[in-house]
């Protein structure tokens, strides 16, 4: 399945692109627990990241006590800049297809959702194309037995 | 595509530039329509469902619009 990069604002130009938003590769998440789940969140597709991290607030929705879980130092590119994040075993829906896996939960994150490497890469091939305007990304889920 | 007929790049823009920071978005499940602003997720959901879209589609916004490396 093929989906479209999504726009965002910046307050400022881009210095490199010229723009004054970015294209970003971005799908609808549920997040699953204990039969409860959320909203369709919009979540960054996010190569560099280890993790999926979701915003606290939506584990706080879903009932799951955030701090309790274990702890995870999350740190960014820019030397200094961390946030602690908390461990939680949940269910993803993305694409239609169900993986159950840890993710961790953030207070003051500047994004609703990440996909990262364990709980999403792991599960899905996914190809980048910036040949269409919009740029677009294949997804395709790895067969398991 | 796989995800339906969304609105307009220059629409959405203008609706995520227009939010406050920290703020929550619902979008309609096919991404075509703003629904509603809320200080949190329980309140833009609800606001979403009174609205009559039951699976809106949730952005948060950050307290900066800009270029990252996630």
């Amino acid at each position: 399945m093929i989906y479209p990069y999504r726009a965002f604002p910046l307050d400022q130009t881009d210095p490199v692109t010229k723009l004054d938003f970015a294209w970003r590769p971005a799908l609808k998440v549920l997040i699953w627990y204990n039969h409860k789940r959320t909203a369709p969140i919009e979540s960054i597709v996010d190569t560099g990241a280890d993790h999926c991290i979701f915003d606290a607030e939506l584990g706080e929705a879903l009932g799951i006590p955030v701090t309790k879980g274990d702890r995870c130092q999350l740190l960014g590119f820019a030397k200094g800049a961390s946030a602690m994040g908390f461990v939680h075993k949940v269910a993803l829906t993305v694409a239609a297809h169900r993986i159950e896996t840890r993710v961790v939960f953030a207070y003051g994150i500047a994004s609703t959702g990440i996909l990262g490497q364990h709980g999403f890469f792991d599960h899905f091939t996914v190809t980048f194309d910036w040949t269409p305007d919009p740029p677009c990304f294949d997804l395709r889920r790895i067969p398991r037995n | 595509m796989g995800e339906g007929r969304m609105m307009s790049t220059e629409e959405r823009i203008r609706i995520l530039r227009e939010a406050k920071p920290n703020s929550w978005i619902a979008f309609s499940n096919d991404e075509s329509r703003f629904i509603a602003y809320g200080e949190s997720y329980a309140a833009v959901v609800k606001a979403a469902e009174l609205a009559g879209e039951n699976e809106p589609v949730i952005v948060k916004t950050p307290d900066q619009w800009s270029s990252r490396v996630f």
